[in-house]
Protein backbone atom coordinates (compact mmCIF):
# COMPACT_ATOMS: atom_id res chain seq x y z
CA UNK A 1 0.00 0.00 0.00
CA UNK A 2 1.21 3.45 -1.05
CA UNK A 3 1.43 6.74 1.42
CA UNK A 4 1.83 9.83 0.64
CA UNK A 5 1.86 13.39 1.98
CA UNK A 6 0.95 14.91 -1.14
CA UNK A 7 -2.17 15.25 -2.82
CA UNK A 8 -1.22 12.46 -5.75
CA UNK A 9 1.38 9.49 -6.05
CA UNK A 10 4.18 10.90 -8.54
CA UNK A 11 4.52 8.81 -11.65
CA UNK A 12 0.90 7.32 -10.97
CA UNK A 13 -2.76 8.19 -11.83
CA UNK A 14 -5.65 8.44 -9.70
CA UNK A 15 -8.48 6.68 -11.51
CA UNK A 16 -10.93 6.36 -8.34
CA UNK A 17 -10.92 7.91 -4.56
CA UNK A 18 -12.78 6.26 -1.83
CA UNK A 19 -13.28 8.54 0.78
CA UNK A 20 -11.52 9.38 4.33
CA UNK A 21 -9.70 6.82 5.97
CA UNK A 22 -8.36 6.86 9.76
CA UNK A 23 -6.33 5.32 12.08
CA UNK A 24 -5.50 5.90 15.84
CA UNK A 25 -4.36 4.26 18.86
CA UNK A 26 -4.45 5.86 22.65
CA UNK A 27 -1.07 4.59 24.08
CA UNK A 28 -0.06 5.01 28.01
CA UNK A 29 3.59 4.55 28.68
CA UNK A 30 4.51 2.76 32.12
CA UNK A 31 6.12 3.58 35.11
CA UNK A 32 9.47 2.51 33.92
CA UNK A 33 9.75 5.40 31.26
CA UNK A 34 8.23 7.87 33.73
CA UNK A 35 11.05 7.02 36.00
CA UNK A 36 13.39 7.84 33.34
CA UNK A 37 11.54 10.69 32.13
CA UNK A 38 11.72 12.06 35.70
CA UNK A 39 15.23 12.02 35.99
CA UNK A 40 15.74 13.51 32.44
CA UNK A 41 13.77 16.12 33.72
CA UNK A 42 16.47 17.48 35.73
CA UNK A 43 19.62 16.26 33.33
CA UNK A 44 17.94 17.26 30.42
CA UNK A 45 18.89 14.97 26.76
CA UNK A 46 16.58 12.88 24.62
CA UNK A 47 14.10 10.40 26.18
CA UNK A 48 14.68 7.05 23.92
CA UNK A 49 11.29 5.86 25.87
CA UNK A 50 9.19 7.94 24.64
CA UNK A 51 10.20 8.54 21.67
CA UNK A 52 10.24 4.58 20.97
CA UNK A 53 6.94 4.60 22.10
CA UNK A 54 5.10 7.45 19.91
CA UNK A 55 7.00 5.79 17.18
CA UNK A 56 5.49 2.40 17.81
CA UNK A 57 2.29 4.20 18.43
CA UNK A 58 2.33 6.00 15.09
CA UNK A 59 3.34 3.13 12.97
CA UNK A 60 0.42 0.80 14.74
CA UNK A 61 -2.09 3.78 13.87
CA UNK A 62 -0.88 3.75 10.09
CA UNK A 63 -0.97 -0.08 10.12
CA UNK A 64 -4.52 0.44 11.00
CA UNK A 65 -5.60 3.13 8.70
CA UNK A 66 -4.03 0.92 6.03
CA UNK A 67 -6.47 -1.94 7.21
CA UNK A 68 -9.24 0.44 6.79
CA UNK A 69 -8.48 1.61 2.89
CA UNK A 70 -7.48 -2.20 2.26
CA UNK A 71 -11.22 -2.72 3.32
CA UNK A 72 -12.52 -0.36 1.01
CA UNK A 73 -10.51 -1.50 -1.94
CA UNK A 74 -7.98 1.04 -2.66
CA UNK A 75 -4.19 0.27 -2.45
CA UNK A 76 -3.08 3.61 -1.60
CA UNK A 77 -3.76 6.31 0.88
CA UNK A 78 -2.62 10.18 -0.45
CA UNK A 79 -2.64 13.67 1.81
CA UNK A 80 -1.63 11.96 4.96
CA UNK A 81 -1.97 14.08 7.70
CA UNK A 82 -1.56 13.30 11.79
CA UNK A 83 -2.35 14.66 15.04
CA UNK A 84 -1.23 14.39 18.57
CA UNK A 85 -3.77 15.06 21.54
CA UNK A 86 -3.18 13.99 24.91
CA UNK A 87 -6.34 12.35 26.31
CA UNK A 88 -5.92 11.71 29.83
CA UNK A 89 -2.45 12.73 32.08
CA UNK A 90 0.13 9.95 30.71
CA UNK A 91 -1.77 8.91 27.56
CA UNK A 92 -1.64 10.27 24.09
CA UNK A 93 -3.76 9.53 21.20
CA UNK A 94 -2.29 9.49 17.92
CA UNK A 95 -4.38 10.01 15.04
CA UNK A 96 -3.81 9.64 11.19
CA UNK A 97 -5.78 9.97 8.20
CA UNK A 98 -6.14 10.44 4.36
CA UNK A 99 -7.66 9.72 1.19
CA UNK A 100 -8.10 6.48 0.25
CA UNK A 101 -7.51 6.24 -3.98
CA UNK A 102 -7.08 3.69 -6.26
CA UNK A 103 -3.96 4.40 -8.44
CA UNK A 104 -2.98 2.61 -11.59
CA UNK B 1 17.02 21.89 53.85
CA UNK B 2 14.72 21.96 50.42
CA UNK B 3 17.43 24.95 49.25
CA UNK B 4 19.92 22.50 49.40
CA UNK B 5 18.57 20.63 47.32
CA UNK B 6 17.41 23.44 44.88
CA UNK B 7 20.97 24.21 44.34
CA UNK B 8 22.18 20.64 44.02
CA UNK B 9 19.46 20.18 40.93
CA UNK B 10 20.39 23.37 39.12
CA UNK B 11 24.05 22.94 39.11
CA UNK B 12 23.40 19.02 38.03
CA UNK B 13 20.83 20.61 35.44
CA UNK B 14 23.20 23.25 34.03
CA UNK B 15 25.89 20.97 34.10
CA UNK B 16 24.96 18.06 32.40
CA UNK B 17 22.56 20.07 30.02
CA UNK B 18 24.79 22.19 28.59
CA UNK B 19 27.30 19.46 28.21
CA UNK B 20 24.09 16.78 26.42
CA UNK B 21 22.72 20.15 24.04
CA UNK B 22 26.28 20.76 23.00
CA UNK B 23 27.06 17.13 22.17
CA UNK B 24 23.82 17.14 20.26
CA UNK B 25 24.56 20.13 18.07
CA UNK B 26 27.70 18.64 17.31
CA UNK B 27 25.89 15.55 15.87
CA UNK B 28 23.27 17.44 14.58
CA UNK B 29 25.60 19.97 12.36
CA UNK B 30 27.77 16.81 11.43
CA UNK B 31 24.98 14.79 10.37
CA UNK B 32 23.25 17.89 8.33
CA UNK B 33 26.55 18.23 6.45
CA UNK B 34 26.24 14.84 5.09
CA UNK B 35 22.58 15.54 4.11
CA UNK B 36 22.71 18.98 2.82
CA UNK B 37 22.64 17.09 -0.56
CA UNK B 38 19.07 15.65 -0.75
CA UNK B 39 16.19 18.56 -1.21
CA UNK B 40 14.29 18.75 1.99
CA UNK B 41 11.12 21.29 0.80
CA UNK B 42 7.74 21.92 2.25
CA UNK B 43 6.18 22.37 -1.51
CA UNK B 44 3.40 20.26 -2.46
CA UNK B 45 4.38 19.80 -6.02
CA UNK B 46 7.70 17.43 -7.19
CA UNK B 47 9.72 20.54 -8.85
CA UNK B 48 10.45 18.69 -12.63
CA UNK B 49 13.78 16.76 -11.84
CA UNK B 50 15.35 14.67 -14.76
CA UNK B 51 14.18 11.12 -14.74
CA UNK B 52 11.40 9.22 -13.96
CA UNK B 53 9.86 8.69 -10.11
CA UNK B 54 10.45 5.46 -9.24
CA UNK B 55 9.07 5.16 -5.71
CA UNK B 56 7.97 7.25 -3.90
CA UNK B 57 7.35 6.66 0.05
CA UNK B 58 6.03 8.65 3.32
CA UNK B 59 9.68 9.11 5.45
CA UNK B 60 8.80 10.23 8.77
CA UNK B 61 10.96 10.98 12.18
CA UNK B 62 10.46 11.56 15.55
CA UNK B 63 12.31 12.62 18.96
CA UNK B 64 11.34 13.85 22.16
CA UNK B 65 13.58 15.88 24.18
CA UNK B 66 13.59 16.86 27.60
CA UNK B 67 14.37 19.87 29.41
CA UNK B 68 16.45 20.03 32.51
CA UNK B 69 16.09 21.32 35.90
CA UNK B 70 17.74 25.07 35.25
CA UNK B 71 16.27 25.66 31.85
CA UNK B 72 12.71 24.74 33.49
CA UNK B 73 13.52 27.60 36.75
CA UNK B 74 14.85 29.96 34.15
CA UNK B 75 11.30 30.22 32.34
CA UNK B 76 9.33 29.93 35.50
CA UNK B 77 11.05 33.17 36.30
CA UNK B 78 10.36 34.73 32.31
CA UNK B 79 6.72 33.71 33.49
CA UNK B 80 6.69 36.54 35.91
CA UNK B 81 8.79 39.05 34.15
CA UNK B 82 7.69 38.30 30.88
CA UNK B 83 9.84 38.32 27.34
CA UNK B 84 11.72 35.95 25.52
CA UNK B 85 11.99 32.48 26.85
CA UNK B 86 15.84 31.75 25.38
CA UNK B 87 16.39 28.14 27.64
CA UNK B 88 13.59 26.59 25.42
CA UNK B 89 14.38 27.99 21.89
CA UNK B 90 17.33 25.86 21.62
CA UNK B 91 15.04 22.77 22.63
CA UNK B 92 12.57 22.94 20.07
CA UNK B 93 15.46 24.51 17.74
CA UNK B 94 17.07 20.88 18.39
CA UNK B 95 14.37 18.66 18.70
CA UNK B 96 13.23 19.88 14.83
CA UNK B 97 16.46 19.59 13.62
CA UNK B 98 16.77 16.65 14.86
CA UNK B 99 13.86 15.17 13.84
CA UNK B 100 14.10 16.20 10.00
CA UNK B 101 17.45 14.61 10.12
CA UNK B 102 16.03 11.39 11.11
CA UNK B 103 13.33 11.79 8.39
CA UNK B 104 16.24 12.28 5.88
CA UNK B 105 17.64 8.72 7.87
CA UNK B 106 14.37 6.84 6.95
CA UNK B 107 14.89 7.22 3.27
CA UNK B 108 17.52 5.81 1.89
CA UNK B 109 18.50 6.70 -1.37
CA UNK B 110 15.87 9.05 -1.84
CA UNK B 111 16.41 11.65 -4.43
CA UNK B 112 13.92 14.28 -2.52
CA UNK B 113 12.01 14.93 0.28
CA UNK B 114 8.67 16.75 -0.83
CA UNK B 115 5.92 18.42 1.53
CA UNK B 116 7.78 18.17 4.35
CA UNK B 117 5.58 19.01 7.96
CA UNK B 118 6.10 19.35 11.07
CA UNK B 119 4.06 18.24 14.34
CA UNK B 120 4.65 19.52 18.23
CA UNK B 121 3.46 18.27 20.76
CA UNK B 122 4.47 19.04 24.48
CA UNK B 123 4.39 16.21 26.95
CA UNK B 124 4.45 17.41 30.71
CA UNK B 125 5.17 14.64 33.36
CA UNK B 126 2.55 16.58 35.72
CA UNK B 127 0.19 17.92 34.95
CA UNK B 128 1.33 21.16 36.02
CA UNK B 129 -0.10 24.61 33.98
CA UNK B 130 2.72 26.30 32.24
CA UNK B 131 5.21 23.88 33.21
CA UNK B 132 6.63 21.99 29.81
CA UNK B 133 8.46 18.67 31.00
CA UNK B 134 9.21 17.90 27.35
CA UNK B 135 8.35 17.78 24.14
CA UNK B 136 8.16 15.66 21.15
CA UNK B 137 8.66 16.52 17.29
CA UNK B 138 7.45 14.90 14.60
CA UNK B 139 8.75 15.40 10.71
CA UNK B 140 6.75 13.74 8.13
CA UNK B 141 6.97 14.36 4.12
CA UNK B 142 6.76 12.15 1.06
CA UNK B 143 10.38 10.84 0.06
CA UNK B 144 10.79 10.41 -4.07
CA UNK B 145 13.77 8.35 -5.67
CA UNK B 146 13.80 9.36 -9.55
CA UNK B 147 16.03 7.53 -11.38
CA UNK C 1 15.48 23.38 -11.96
CA UNK C 2 18.54 23.35 -10.36
CA UNK C 3 19.03 22.60 -6.65
CA UNK C 4 22.17 24.26 -4.34
CA UNK C 5 22.26 23.47 -1.19
CA UNK C 6 23.87 25.50 0.78
CA UNK C 7 23.52 25.39 5.15
CA UNK C 8 23.46 28.41 6.91
CA UNK C 9 26.33 29.68 8.62
CA UNK C 10 24.45 30.60 11.71
CA UNK C 11 21.86 29.37 13.78
CA UNK C 12 19.55 32.76 13.86
CA UNK C 13 16.84 30.14 16.33
CA UNK C 14 18.67 30.89 19.63
CA UNK C 15 19.80 33.86 21.15
CA UNK C 16 23.06 34.66 22.06
CA UNK C 17 22.92 35.77 25.75
CA UNK C 18 24.39 33.16 28.15
CA UNK C 19 22.17 31.56 30.24
CA UNK C 20 24.24 32.18 33.55
CA UNK C 21 23.81 35.92 32.60
CA UNK C 22 19.99 36.23 32.31
CA UNK C 23 19.78 33.66 35.41
CA UNK C 24 21.58 36.09 37.81
CA UNK C 25 19.28 38.94 36.46
CA UNK C 26 16.10 37.18 36.78
CA UNK C 27 16.70 36.25 39.97
CA UNK C 28 18.64 39.25 41.15
CA UNK C 29 15.34 41.31 40.53
CA UNK C 30 12.90 38.50 42.00
CA UNK C 31 15.44 38.48 44.95
CA UNK C 32 15.24 42.23 45.28
CA UNK C 33 11.09 42.76 45.12
CA UNK C 34 10.90 39.54 47.28
CA UNK C 35 13.10 41.15 50.44
CA UNK C 36 11.28 44.31 49.78
CA UNK C 37 7.69 43.00 49.91
CA UNK C 38 9.34 41.00 52.88
CA UNK C 39 10.40 44.14 54.95
CA UNK C 40 6.81 45.91 54.09
CA UNK C 41 5.50 42.58 55.62
CA UNK C 42 7.27 42.97 58.71
CA UNK C 43 6.28 46.49 59.35
CA UNK C 44 2.63 46.01 58.52
CA UNK C 45 2.10 42.78 61.02
CA UNK C 46 4.30 45.14 63.64
CA UNK C 47 1.32 47.41 63.20
CA UNK C 48 -1.44 45.33 62.65
CA UNK C 49 -0.49 43.72 65.62
CA UNK C 50 -1.26 46.81 68.06
CA UNK C 51 -4.49 47.10 67.14
CA UNK C 52 -5.71 43.30 67.96
CA UNK C 53 -6.23 43.24 71.51
CA UNK C 54 -5.18 40.45 73.27
CA UNK C 55 -9.07 39.45 73.88
CA UNK C 56 -9.78 39.62 70.02
CA UNK C 57 -6.60 37.54 69.88
CA UNK C 58 -7.66 34.83 72.34
CA UNK C 59 -10.87 34.24 70.69
CA UNK C 60 -8.91 33.51 67.90
CA UNK C 61 -6.93 30.86 69.64
CA UNK C 62 -9.68 29.78 71.07
CA UNK C 63 -10.84 28.03 67.42
CA UNK C 64 -7.52 26.26 67.69
CA UNK C 65 -6.90 23.04 69.16
CA UNK C 66 -3.52 22.68 71.46
CA UNK C 67 -2.17 19.94 73.03
CA UNK C 68 -2.69 19.30 76.89
CA UNK C 69 -1.12 16.97 78.79
CA UNK C 70 -2.22 13.35 80.57
CA UNK C 71 -5.30 13.39 82.57
CA UNK C 72 -5.49 12.82 86.31
CA UNK C 73 -4.74 13.88 89.05
CA UNK C 74 -1.87 16.73 89.01
CA UNK C 75 0.98 15.59 90.33
CA UNK C 76 2.97 17.25 93.32
CA UNK C 77 5.52 18.71 91.34
CA UNK C 78 2.60 20.46 88.87
CA UNK C 79 1.29 21.89 91.68
CA UNK C 80 4.42 23.09 93.12
CA UNK C 81 5.66 24.61 89.66
CA UNK C 82 1.41 26.31 88.80
CA UNK C 83 1.67 27.48 92.40
CA UNK C 84 5.10 29.69 91.65
CA UNK C 85 3.94 30.59 87.81
CA UNK C 86 0.87 32.08 90.03
CA UNK C 87 3.59 33.96 91.97
CA UNK C 88 5.76 35.04 88.70
CA UNK C 89 2.23 36.85 87.29
CA UNK C 90 2.86 39.66 89.86
CA UNK C 91 6.25 40.20 87.80
CA UNK C 92 4.93 39.24 84.74
CA UNK C 93 1.54 41.35 84.25
CA UNK C 94 -1.16 39.91 81.46
CA UNK C 95 -4.38 40.39 80.92
CA UNK C 96 -5.33 37.40 80.67
CA UNK C 97 -4.72 34.36 82.68
CA UNK C 98 -1.95 32.18 82.03
CA UNK C 99 -1.92 28.09 83.04
CA UNK C 100 0.71 25.41 82.74
CA UNK C 101 1.08 21.89 82.44
CA UNK C 102 3.23 19.36 83.11
CA UNK C 103 3.84 16.39 80.82
CA UNK C 104 5.81 13.23 81.32
CA UNK C 105 8.44 12.94 78.53
CA UNK C 106 12.88 12.54 78.35
CA UNK C 107 12.35 15.80 76.44
CA UNK C 108 14.28 18.82 78.10
CA UNK C 109 11.88 21.70 76.15
CA UNK C 110 9.13 23.74 77.11
CA UNK C 111 6.54 25.43 75.06
CA UNK C 112 4.08 27.97 75.09
CA UNK C 113 0.93 27.57 73.07
CA UNK C 114 -1.45 30.65 72.01
CA UNK C 115 -3.70 31.39 74.55
CA UNK C 116 -1.88 31.62 77.69
CA UNK C 117 -1.03 27.90 78.04
CA UNK C 118 2.30 26.22 78.54
CA UNK C 119 3.37 23.29 78.19
CA UNK C 120 6.91 21.75 80.48
CA UNK C 121 8.96 18.66 80.42
CA UNK C 122 9.14 16.59 83.45
CA UNK C 123 12.82 16.24 81.22
CA UNK C 124 13.55 19.49 81.66
CA UNK C 125 12.56 19.71 85.52
CA UNK C 126 14.44 17.30 86.42
CA UNK C 127 17.42 19.25 84.70
CA UNK C 128 16.45 21.66 86.90
CA UNK C 129 18.89 21.98 90.26
CA UNK C 130 17.68 25.68 91.38
CA UNK C 131 14.64 27.74 91.64
CA UNK C 132 16.04 30.23 89.93
CA UNK C 133 16.62 28.47 86.50
CA UNK C 134 13.16 27.46 86.48
CA UNK C 135 11.77 30.66 86.86
CA UNK C 136 14.02 31.86 84.35
CA UNK C 137 12.25 29.41 81.91
CA UNK C 138 8.56 30.39 82.86
CA UNK C 139 9.66 34.14 82.35
CA UNK C 140 10.62 33.19 78.67
CA UNK C 141 7.59 31.84 78.27
CA UNK C 142 5.76 34.55 79.57
CA UNK C 143 7.80 37.10 77.57
CA UNK C 144 5.97 35.15 74.36
CA UNK C 145 2.89 35.61 75.40
CA UNK C 146 3.90 39.37 76.69
CA UNK C 147 5.16 39.94 73.00
CA UNK C 148 2.17 38.38 71.19
CA UNK C 149 4.60 36.36 69.83
CA UNK C 150 2.44 33.53 68.26
CA UNK C 151 0.55 36.31 66.24
CA UNK C 152 3.56 37.76 65.20
CA UNK C 153 4.59 34.59 63.29
CA UNK C 154 1.03 33.41 62.48
CA UNK C 155 0.38 36.74 60.68
CA UNK C 156 3.72 36.46 58.71
CA UNK C 157 3.12 33.09 57.90
CA UNK C 158 0.02 33.26 56.72
CA UNK C 159 0.59 36.57 54.30
CA UNK C 160 3.39 35.27 52.90
CA UNK C 161 1.70 31.71 51.85
CA UNK C 162 -1.30 33.93 50.96
CA UNK C 163 1.04 35.76 48.59
CA UNK C 164 2.80 33.17 46.91
CA UNK C 165 -0.29 30.88 46.16
CA UNK C 166 -1.84 34.19 44.59
CA UNK C 167 0.93 35.40 42.73
CA UNK C 168 2.09 32.38 41.15
CA UNK C 169 0.30 29.55 41.68
CA UNK C 170 0.14 26.29 43.87
CA UNK C 171 3.21 23.80 42.54
CA UNK C 172 5.39 26.62 40.78
CA UNK C 173 8.98 26.04 40.82
CA UNK C 174 9.84 29.36 41.49
CA UNK C 175 6.89 29.66 44.04
CA UNK C 176 8.51 26.83 46.14
CA UNK C 177 11.84 28.39 45.85
CA UNK C 178 10.97 31.68 47.59
CA UNK C 179 9.19 30.15 50.34
CA UNK C 180 11.68 28.14 51.35
CA UNK C 181 14.29 30.84 50.77
CA UNK C 182 11.97 33.47 52.59
CA UNK C 183 12.04 30.46 55.37
CA UNK C 184 15.38 30.26 56.05
CA UNK C 185 15.30 34.18 56.37
CA UNK C 186 12.56 33.72 58.75
CA UNK C 187 14.73 31.93 60.91
CA UNK C 188 16.67 35.16 61.67
CA UNK C 189 13.26 36.78 62.53
CA UNK C 190 12.49 33.66 64.91
CA UNK C 191 15.83 33.61 66.89
CA UNK C 192 15.32 37.95 67.27
CA UNK C 193 12.01 36.59 68.89
CA UNK C 194 14.10 34.00 71.50
CA UNK C 195 16.45 36.87 72.18
CA UNK C 196 13.66 39.03 73.59
CA UNK C 197 12.23 36.42 75.08
CA UNK C 198 15.15 35.88 77.19
CA UNK C 199 15.87 39.54 77.80
CA UNK C 200 12.27 39.34 79.51
CA UNK C 201 12.97 36.60 81.48
CA UNK C 202 15.81 38.24 82.71
CA UNK C 203 13.52 40.85 83.80
CA UNK C 204 11.18 38.85 85.27
CA UNK C 205 14.08 36.79 87.30
CA UNK C 206 14.98 40.29 88.78
CA UNK C 207 11.79 41.29 89.74
CA UNK C 208 11.14 37.82 91.61
CA UNK C 209 14.29 37.18 93.18
CA UNK C 210 16.21 40.93 93.38
CA UNK C 211 19.25 39.59 91.56
CA UNK C 212 19.84 37.45 88.42
CA UNK C 213 21.94 34.85 89.79
CA UNK C 214 21.23 31.29 87.92
CA UNK C 215 20.02 32.58 84.65
CA UNK C 216 22.82 31.02 82.50
CA UNK C 217 23.39 28.02 84.77
CA UNK C 218 20.62 26.36 82.47
CA UNK C 219 22.35 26.97 79.12
CA UNK C 220 25.82 25.94 80.19
CA UNK C 221 24.25 22.58 81.20
CA UNK C 222 22.90 22.39 77.81
CA UNK C 223 25.76 23.42 75.94
CA UNK C 224 27.74 20.78 77.43
CA UNK C 225 24.75 18.49 76.40
CA UNK C 226 24.29 18.73 72.83
CA UNK C 227 27.33 18.90 70.98
CA UNK C 228 25.54 20.88 67.75
CA UNK C 229 28.27 22.81 65.67
CA UNK C 230 28.00 25.96 65.27
CA UNK C 231 27.85 26.14 61.68
CA UNK C 232 24.20 24.91 61.78
CA UNK C 233 22.98 27.75 63.87
CA UNK C 234 21.97 29.81 60.97
CA UNK C 235 19.23 27.10 60.35
CA UNK C 236 18.04 26.90 63.73
CA UNK C 237 15.39 29.03 64.99
CA UNK C 238 16.54 29.49 68.32
CA UNK C 239 20.32 31.16 69.09
CA UNK C 240 23.22 28.89 70.12
CA UNK C 241 23.29 27.73 72.99
CA UNK C 242 26.79 29.54 73.98
CA UNK C 243 25.04 33.10 72.35
CA UNK C 244 22.38 32.77 74.68
CA UNK C 245 24.40 32.66 77.77
CA UNK C 246 26.70 35.59 76.05
CA UNK C 247 24.02 37.35 75.73
CA UNK C 248 22.40 36.75 78.67
CA UNK C 249 26.07 38.18 80.59
CA UNK C 250 26.25 41.31 78.03
CA UNK C 251 22.95 42.43 79.48
CA UNK C 252 22.84 41.99 83.03
CA UNK C 253 26.15 44.19 83.11
CA UNK C 254 24.11 46.45 80.99
CA UNK C 255 21.27 46.73 83.22
CA UNK C 256 22.94 46.74 86.49
CA UNK C 257 21.77 43.67 87.41
CA UNK C 258 23.23 42.06 90.87
CA UNK C 259 24.40 38.44 90.49
CA UNK C 260 23.70 36.24 94.30
CA UNK C 261 23.53 32.92 95.18
CA UNK C 262 20.71 30.93 93.95
CA UNK C 263 17.93 28.58 95.34
CA UNK C 264 17.67 25.10 95.47
CA UNK C 265 14.66 23.67 93.96
CA UNK C 266 13.70 20.71 95.99
CA UNK C 267 10.62 19.38 94.71
CA UNK C 268 10.67 15.86 92.84
CA UNK C 269 8.61 13.40 91.62
CA UNK C 270 10.09 11.07 94.74
CA UNK C 271 9.97 13.98 97.25
CA UNK C 272 6.57 15.14 98.69
CA UNK C 273 7.82 18.15 100.50
CA UNK C 274 5.93 21.09 99.89
CA UNK C 275 9.17 23.37 100.47
CA UNK C 276 7.91 26.12 98.22
CA UNK C 277 9.70 29.37 99.43
CA UNK C 278 8.02 32.96 98.90
CA UNK C 279 10.41 35.24 97.18
CA UNK C 280 12.20 37.36 98.83
CA UNK C 281 13.21 41.02 97.93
Amino acid sequence: MLITNIEMIPGRQIVQHHGLVSGSTVRAKHVGRDIMAGLKNIFGGELKGYTELLTESRKEAMVRMKEQAKQMGANAVVNVRFSTSSVASGAAELYVYGTAVTVQ
Amino acid sequence: MDFIIFIVLMILGYGFGTWAERRHYKSIEKREMQYQNLPTIALKHPLPQPGRVVKSQLATGNVVISVDYFKRFLAALRNIFGGRVSSYETLVDRARREATLRMKESCPGATKIINIRLETASLSKNTRKGSIGSIEVFAYGTAITCK
Amino acid sequence: MEYSGKLPTSNVNVSKRSPLQELCVLLGGLLGLSLIFYLCLGWAVDYSIQHISPEEENDLYALMKFPASEEGEASERTLAVQALLQELQKCAPLPYQVSIDVSESKQVNAAAFPGGHILIFSGLLDQMSSENELVFVLGHELGHFKHRDHLRSLGRGLVLWVMSLFLLGPDNDVGNFLFSALGVADQTHSRQQESAADEYALEVLNCHYGHVGGATRFFEKLRDLNQTPEILKYYSSHPSDQKRINDLNALAVQKNFRVDSVKPWAISTKQTTKKMGHPKG
